[in-house]
């Protein structure tokens, strides 16, 4: 069970993971246009107002896409053998974990949370300790969450680049540092 | 009957092992020599039957992969750790 949460692609490849990946970005879209979600970035998500349909399946599209590129070509230097719809599919399904994250916006609570602490400023002591308390429960569940994408995407790369030194760890973590740039500066440039 | 495993590493000091006799199983004839062993048989029995078996599917990762229930860049890593083994194991072959 361990083996199947946080490395399928040892067991599963090709299509079986991609149409899994694709029903996980499709499932993400939705649930950050339900709890109002936007990926503005590969390791990203903030809460907003209103998000309209469109915006977290874009969101996702060019997240995918830059983490595509950047582990893609990562992948191609290690070894040559590196198939695309590996890469695309570990990136697609990967990103599930972090998709579940929204949930701690029922109701809008994270980002009335977020405003009160901006109304709120430095005098942190006139919040309600129940207000404080409760956020910090939920967002600690970020980070599980985040572990568990960031596993997913290790483990999929891994097997997809036959994986074994140190250098081609490292390879890994500035593809990854390389997707969030890329993510970042999409943004950027389409919503500043 | 049952077929003992072939000792391929030196008990003491790990070693590879030489074939130092062979004998006719019909006539009983002995042969001594000093002759090394084939590549394939310095391999591990479990990497020697993985072997086989690939040969045996027609040399089709996909096929292997489908047979063994692991996916196909999974078997692909296996078979290419076991070519760099090989390689190791004859460098001037």
């Amino acid at each position: 069970m361990k083996k199947l949460l946080f490395n399928p692609f040892e067991k599963y490849d090709g299509r079986p993971i991609l149409v899994l990946g694709l029903l996980a970005t499709v499932i993400g879209g939705a649930l950050g246009y339900a709890f109002n979600a936007r990926f503005d970035g590969v390791l990203d998500m903030h809460f907003v107002d209103s998000a309209n349909y469109v915006e977290p399946f874009t969101d996702n599209v060019f997240n995918i896409a830059a983490l595509f590129a950047a582990l893609y070509i990562a992948g191609y230097i290690i070894n040559k053998k590196t198939r695309p719809i590996d890469i695309l599919g570990t990136v697609m399904l990967a990103r599930l974990p972090f998709y579940f994250d929204t949930l701690t916006n029922i109701n809008g609570y994270m980002n009335e949370f977020g405003k009160k602490i901006l109304e709120a400023g430095p005098n942190l002591q006139n919040l309600d300790p129940v207000d404080l308390w409760l956020p910090a429960l939920l967002g600690l569940l970020t980070l599980p969450l985040l572990i568990w994408y960031i596993a997913l995407l290790y483990n999929g790369f891994k097997t997809a680049t036959n994986l074994k030194t140190t250098q081609h760890k490292w390879s890994f973590a500035l593809a990854l540092i390389a997707a969030e740039i890329l993510s970042k500066i999409t943004f950027y440039l389409l919503y500043s | 009957m049952q077929h003992h495993k072939l000792p391929i590493a030196c008990p003491s000091c790990s070693g590879s092992l030489h074939v130092s006799q062979l004998t006719c199983p019909s006539c009983s004839t002995q042969v001594s020599g000093n002759y090394p062993l084939p590549v394939l048989l310095r391999l591990p029995a479990d990497e020697q039957s993985f072997i086989l078996q690939f040969f045996l599917s027609g040399g089709s990762l996909k096929e292997m992969a489908s047979q063994t229930g692991v996916s196909y860049p999974t078997m692909r890593n296996r078979v290419d750790d076991l070519i760099e083994k090989i390689k190791q194991l004859t460098p001037t072959e």
